[in-house]
């Protein structure tokens, strides 16, 4: 049962390429070719525009908000080769920083879970990963991987921060520091991890089972099982879920092969869901059954959703 | 005997009150108002409790439901902005509105046409620079309307009047969650379990007394005076404890008493029998206070350690369970300086540190587990509204 | 339920579809099975460009056109606006007004079921009373949601909301009808029970088609002659219901009454059918030989021709003779297999147990054009007489779409054993499965979250981790929503969410420059680095305004100052002003002093307390002995070694190289450490005189 509940008229002047909620799913942020990033109010089926955000000389490709412990804070990167963070005061917009040390397209922007501070990883058409933190003097550093995939780089996501499969009962501040890790995907078929060692990013593992460039990835967030989810997709057709109960040794299991290119991976907070933007225009919901199979969500079991009739094509209302 | 009558909303509610009696009203209030909160929409609503029905037992046959006759029945309702923090009854048929919006809404009710509409609107009346926030609290002394919000702000409107007639700014550094009116004194409650008194008279911004709870800074949530010795205040707070402060004295509480697991939502005393207190919790409960059994023989007589931890006990383990408990206040945690002199006419409430006094405490409500956000009682009946959408009334208390 | 977002479906695919090279084997099959799940679709004409969705909190999704691959200087051509829709996954019916009813009271009821002690010293059928206690209140609520639905149905002023109200009724009757076929089969009944008295109840309750034709007949002139007379005789003896069959028989004026004739003879039949009850005491070997006793009666009166000449109570004696052939003859009456099944069993086979029901169903939906025809519905009752309890499940929550009722019958059943005696070696997960969805969709509700948390509560596995991310992600409009959220935290000891949340309404007070308020949220969560960070704050603004905001709060901090040792500073020097204020001098300096000596106060801070230290060096009582001066003037050496290094003031963290102070600061801050020295040598003079007096 899925049903349309508010349409935001975005008032762009060319496509919109990213679309994300807030973390409390109240605003939304949307980015365009026509340069600006937007943001609305959409509370109770309403939209108010909050702000336009101006700066960037080119198309923006994504966008990603930090948790709130930090203020409103978003982040967006662009054709521009640039990476801006906004920062909201008294409901003012303002550009916090500006990272600009990519040689082409900056593809993909992702912040780090809360527990590792004001943290960001980004990845470009000019095959490197850049990863910018907030130091606790308001100062930025960033650290740049180059040629992390070769052609490109197309899209990262964090890794969660609560170690799999342990609860700690004490606050995360005063738990040893948990390891840091991110996925890349990119133009080279390849799905990489990284990890930081000692300050540094080291390529952990190379994650090759895609046949063609890797569009999206996305790593789940984790329920409390020692089971790490990753989701990738590709120009093949292709959704993986790849899982690893250690951290370093990862298997993959083909979710489904869609008729053509999936653009898009994205999975729902508590990670049971897996939503699948495909190039067949279509989005499909997928959720693991209790026999481990990756189902399309028409039932509660198997999958098998027989009693339900496809809706017939209809014509268009003109 | 009391009896209880459940009728679900869907809504949460956050404040309920009774309205006044009519001018040529004889019998007691059969008409309350509700507000919600967290709703997409939220509402005012105005409901009629129809009398009790005569007797009909025997008649209702096996599996039948109970005739809806006795069901408080919607009259009518209004959308109101944001969660209703607060409500009023100006008079007979005026209600005051208090908004997260920070807006505060005077709302008429119309008998003829049975509708509500908004008499008039103080748009962010609280606000953090301009932009709206939570208006927590009202109080009316006619003419005069006091309210406090989540910016620490103390604002005096009078109805006709568009902007405020006095506002202090800086009267709390945290929120101000409840206030009430005596005479020209503001008595507020805080998030960092503090009471302030601001006499209006004065011209200047700061409280002339600060009372604070001893030890950990317990954020107080809600405060009602004593209707006849308003120097008498019962407050409850986060800690789900009911403290009585005098007003007449320094800086701490006379008495607490452990009650509920967690928040105390909201507290009152009988309008007309002072001797009795109501109080609602988080934690589902919603309790009835009874001193009037004064000078009463002890009941047990334990050490006052020991009874006061079986009391802690007996509320926090059986908090859903027991119908009715004896409580005897067993001294003061904290040192008192009531003069001996003035403890002769002082209220059974305030007898704290002799040990004398008994009290009696009974749950009004059995099977309840979602919190009780806000109660109100006029004669015997009080009425109670929860976040499980649920709106309680518990007829014919037992009122000595 | 629905798997997809199908969108802009009147589009030809080749015509949009990227040329890529995958479109050469894009002929593969979407899904195995060749199933199809509904498709939802979106009337956007963007969308045929490519779609791209985004999950947002809870069950919602932002789902928007995309230009496929994202390309730099591809004009799309668009000529609207572009629109993002939000969408959400789950059921919608929790916004209904009277559904809400439903959820909020069962709500109390599910926590008491989870919470309900079973006996355990008891056999399983001590325990089966009070369940079945709870699944009648259960029913009891769902009862009343179906009236309510139906008035609202009745009451609705557009058809649309009519039609939606139907839809409920239809859901909520079928939810109903269910239910307490499995409350007989699965609560009620003992291993080896006898069912059949329920199972006219369940068919009474629901299929009352016969009190109508009653009325419809006895309202006539002539009810014997009435088209409903003999359908409504029908359907109560086909129900078991004697006593109302005679009621209708005896209006029939054409039999005599002094004679015993026919009609007196089926009265007689009827009046003396054996019930079977369980507890009447009586065995069912008695109640066998009865019924044996009478069906042998009835036959025989047949078989005798009793009935010739009245071919409508010949119908009758023959049902109740259990002649198989008239059920079918009757079989539009019953109109369902289900209900035929019961009343052919009346006659059949009284005594038949739970488990034996499968045996007959066949012949039942042969009757009825067999199995091909069954509906949803009819397959989650056969599942149900089939005792496959996880069919009934899975059947049901396809067909109503409505996560309440699965997740509460699952977890009934559960909590009586059944749904592992039923071979589903996961019988617990597919109990919690369906919670967590039921709970999931109230998490995404704006208001229902406190009832999804406490089903969260009982889900063992994964409950805990799921109410972690949804109550993260609760917007808190205001503190009382925030402290109701962390209530829930609290509760459940979930302490990094209970700090995150402090640490956002915060950051929140401070953006709003609240810095009281502030504090107090860093306060309660324990949180040092906040609180230092907030305790700079204040002593910053000392130093710019001259004096501290929020007194109230910093006067009264109590022991709650140990947080951390920034804040313990900030509340000893606003003591120190205090004690300043109050003519407490001696107390004042002593307190200046620890201050500095005990390196409590940040380097940066020093010049301003030794400033502070002037008008008490300057009183015309000696307050600072001669010990305690030359404490004062190391730490004035202290900074001027430091001034010279140009290290004071941006000494302690590198951020504060922000504040690097003017050349015109600079010299006045030379000033100041000059003026300080030569009060602290006139002072010292002033000791060394005034000690060495007093010796």
């Amino acid at each position: 049962m899925v049903s349309v509940l508010n349409t935001v008229d975005t008032g762009h002047e060319d496509m919109i390429h990213d679309a994300q909620m807030d973390y409390y799913g109240v605003r939304l942020a949307t980015c365009s070719s026509d340069k600006t990033v937007k943001i609305f109010d959409i509370k109770n089926g309403g939209q108010i525009l909050a702000a336009e955000l101006r700066g960037h000389e080119g198309p923006v490709w994504q966008l990603a908000w930090a948790h709130p412990m930090y203020g409103n804070i978003l982040a967006s990167c662009s054709y521009d080769r640039k990476v801006i963070i906004w920062k909201e005061t008294n409901g003012q917009w303002d550009r916090l920083y500006e990272y600009a040390n990519h040689d082409s397209s900056v593809n993909s922007v992702c912040w780090a879970p809360h527990e590792f501070g004001l943290m960001l990883v980004c990845g470009s058409s000019d095959g490197a990963v850049s990863i910018i933190s907030s130091t606790a003097d308001g100062q930025w550093d960033t650290k740049k991987i180059n040629n992390a995939h070769t052609i490109g780089c197309n899209a990262v996501s964090w890794c969660p921060a609560v170690a799999a499969g342990s609860l700690v009962d004490q606050p995360s501040s005063q738990r040893p520091q948990q390891t840091r890790r991110f996925v890349t995907g990119g133009c080279d078929n390849l799905v990489k991890i990284w990890r930081e060692e000692d300050g540094q990013w080291k390529e952990e593992q190379k994650l090759e089972a895609h046949s063609d460039w890797v569009r999206d990835v996305a790593w789940a967030p984790s329920i409390g099982l020692p089971t790490q989810t990753i989701a990738s997709c590709s120009q093949d057709g292709r959704v993986i879920i790849w899982k690893s109960e250690d951290g370093t040794s990862w298997t993959s299991k083909v979710l489904n092969k869609f008729p053509d290119v999936v653009w898009h991976v994205s999975w729902s907070i508590t990670g049971n869901i897996l939503a699948v933007s495909g190039g067949d225009n279509k989005v499909s919901l997928w959720k693991e059954s209790l026999e481990g199979q990756w189902v399309c969500v028409s039932d509660v079991n198997k999958g098998q959703g027989q009693t339900i009739a496809p809706a017939e094509p209809q014509k268009p209302e003109q | 005997m009391a009896e209880t009558i459940a009728e679900f909303v869907s809504e949460k509610v956050n404040k309920i009150r009774w309205r006044p009696q009519g001018p040529q009203a004889l019998q007691q209030s059969d008409v309350f108002v509700s507000g919600s909160w967290d709703n997409e929409e939220n509402r005012v609503r105005l409901w009629h409790l129809p009398d009790t029905p005569v007797k009909t037992e025997g008649v209702a046959a096996k599996g039948q439901l109970p005739a809806r006759a006795v069901e408080p029945r919607l009259l009518c309702e209004v959308p109101h902005q944001g969660d209703v923090k607060d409500l009023k009854f100006l008079d007979y048929d005026k209600i005051l509105a208090a908004s997260s919006t920070g807006n505060v809404t005077l709302y008429k009710h119309h008998h003829n046409s049975q509708t509500l509409s908004v008499g008039q609107t103080w748009e962010s009346l609280h606000h953090h620079g301009g932009r709206g926030c939570p208006c927590t609290g009202l109080a009316a002394t006619l003419p005069d309307i006091v309210t406090v919000g989540e910016d620490g702000r103390i604002n005096v409107v009078r109805v006709d009047h568009r902007a405020p007639i006095r506002t202090i700014d800086d009267a709390d550094s945290c929120t101000l969650n409840a206030v009430s009116l005596k005479a020209f004194e503001v008595i507020t409650v805080n998030s960092s379990g503090q009471l302030k008194v601001f006499d209006l008279r004065r011209p200047s911004s700061e409280p002339t007394r600060i009372f604070l709870l001893s030890g950990e800074r317990i954020p107080l949530h809600c405060l009602d005076k004593h209707p006849g010795q308003p120097h008498i205040v019962a407050t409850g707070g986060q800690d789900g404890s009911l403290y009585m402060w005098d007003l007449r004295q320094e800086r701490h509480p006379v008495s607490a008493m452990d009650a509920h697991a967690w928040d105390m939502w909201e507290v009152l005393f009988h309008p007309t029998h002072p001797d009795h207190l109501f109080s609602c919790s988080q934690d589902g409960s919603l309790w009835h206070w009874d001193v009037s059994m004064t000078t009463a023989t002890p009941l047990a007589m334990a050490t006052p350690t020991a009874s006061r931890s079986l009391v802690f006990l007996l509320m926090k383990r059986n908090r859903l369970k027991f119908s009715s408990i004896c409580v005897q206040f067993l001294g003061t945690p904290f040192p008192s300086r009531l003069p001996a002199a003035s403890q002769a006419q002082s209220s059974p409430w305030l007898l704290a540190k002799t040990g004398k006094q008994k009290v009696e405490v009974s749950s009004l409500l059995l099977d309840n587990i979602m919190s009780v956000n806000s109660l109100d009682i006029v004669g015997r009946n009080v009425v109670c509204g929860t976040d499980g959408e649920a709106i309680y009334v518990v007829r014919n208390i037992n009122i000595r | 339920m629905v798997g997809i977002l199908y969108v802009d479906p009147h589009i030809s695919h080749e015509a949009v579809r990227y040329p890529t090279k995958m479109a050469a084997n894009g002929m593969e099959e979407d899904f195995d099975d060749g199933e199809q799940p509904e498709i939802t679709t979106i009337s956007d004409p963007h969308l045929r460009m490519g779609i791209s969705a985004r999950w947002g909190a809870g069950n919602q999704l932002a789902v928007h056109a995309a230009l496929h691959p994202p390309q730099e200087g591809v004009t799309s051509g668009i000529r609207e606006s572009p629109r993002v829709h939000e969408v959400r996954w789950g059921t919608q019916e929790v916004n209904n007004p009277i559904i809400r009813k439903l959820i909020n009271e069962t709500h109390g009821t599910f926590v008491a079921l989870q919470h309900h002690q079973p006996d355990t010293t008891s056999t399983t059928s001590n325990r089966k009373p009070q369940l079945s206690n709870f699944s009648r209140k259960y029913r009891s609520v769902i009862r009343a949601c179906l009236m309510q639905l139906k008035q609202a149905e009745e009451a609705a002023r557009d058809d649309v909301t009519a039609e939606e109200y139907g839809l409920q009724v239809e859901i909520y009757s079928m939810v109903e009808l269910i239910w307490s076929l499995c409350e007989i089969l699965f609560v009620e009944s003992l291993p080896g029970g006898v069912v059949l008295a329920q199972l006219l109840d369940w068919v009474k309750w629901h299929f009352n088609e016969a009190d109508g034709y009653a009325r419809e007949a006895t309202t006539s002139d002539t009810p014997h002659l009435h088209d409903s007379y003999w359908s409504a005789i029908y359907l109560y003896v086909l129900q078991g219901r004697g006593d109302e069959a005679r009621k209708l028989l005896s209006l029939d004026p054409t039999r005599s009454m002094d004679v015993y004739d026919e009609y007196a003879s089926i009265d007689e039949l009827l009046r003396k059918m054996p019930f079977f009850t369980l507890y009447t005491g009586q065995s069912l070997a008695e109640f066998d030989m009865k019924w044996r006793h009478w069906q042998d009666e009835c036959r025989r009166r047949y078989s005798e021709g009793e009935f010739n000449t009245n071919k409508n109570l010949e119908t009758i004696c023959r049902i109740l003779c259990g002649d198989e052939d008239v059920f079918l003859e009757l079989k539009d009456l019953t109109e369902t297999w289900y209900r035929m099944l019961v009343s052919k069993l009346l006659y059949c086979n009284p005594t038949v147990k739970a488990f034996d029901l499968q045996y007959h169903v066949k012949a039942c939906i042969d009757a009825y054009d067999g199995h091909a025809t069954l509906g949803p519905l009819d397959n989650i009752l056969l599942a149900a007489i089939e005792f496959d309890l996880h069919q009934v499940i899975k059947e049901s929550s396809s067909l109503l779409g409505n996560w309440w009722f699965v997740a509460h019958l699952a977890d009934l059943l559960f909590q009586c054993g059944q749904l592992e005696s039923h071979s589903l070696n996961y019988g617990s997960n597919l109990r919690e499965f369906l919670l967590l969805d039921y709970a999931s969709s109230l998490m995404s509700h704006p208001s229902l979250w406190q009832v999804g948390a406490s089903y969260l509560d009982y889900c063992p596995e994964f409950g805990r981790y799921y109410l972690e991310f949804y109550l993260e992600r609760l917007p808190l409009q205001t503190e009382q929503k925030a402290l109701k959220v962390l209530r829930e935290c609290e509760k459940r000891d979930m302490k990094d969410i209970s700090h995150s949340i402090c640490k956002v309404m915060g950051v929140r007070a401070l953006r709003n420059e609240r810095l009281g308020s502030a504090l107090s949220w860093a306060l309660r969560s324990k949180d040092a680095s906040f609180a230092t960070f907030l305790a700079d704050r204040f002593l910053s603004e000392y130093s710019s305004k001259g004096g501290f905001s929020s007194l109230d709060l910093l006067d009264n901090l109590g022991t709650a100052m140990v947080l951390s040792d920034r804040l313990t500073f900030l509340g000893k020097y606003r003591e120190f002003h205090r004690l300043h204020e109050e003519w407490e001098f001696k107390s004042a300096a002593n307190l200046l002093l620890q201050l500095l000596t005990n390196r409590m106060a940040p380097k940066k801070f020093w010049l301003t307390l030794l400033t502070d230290a002037l008008p008490l060096l300057e009183s015309e009582e000696v307050i600072f002995s001669t010990q305690q001066t030359y404490e004062l003037m190391n730490c004035l050496e202290d900074i001027s070694l430091s001034f010279r290094s140009s290290a004071y003031l941006h000494g302690d963290q590198p951020g504060d190289a922000q504040l690097k102070p003017t050349k015109g600061q600079q010299e006045v801050e030379k000033q100041k450490l000059d003026l300080i020295r030569l009060a602290l040598a006139r002072n010292l003079a002033r000791a060394i005189l005034s000690e060495g007096s007093l010796e």
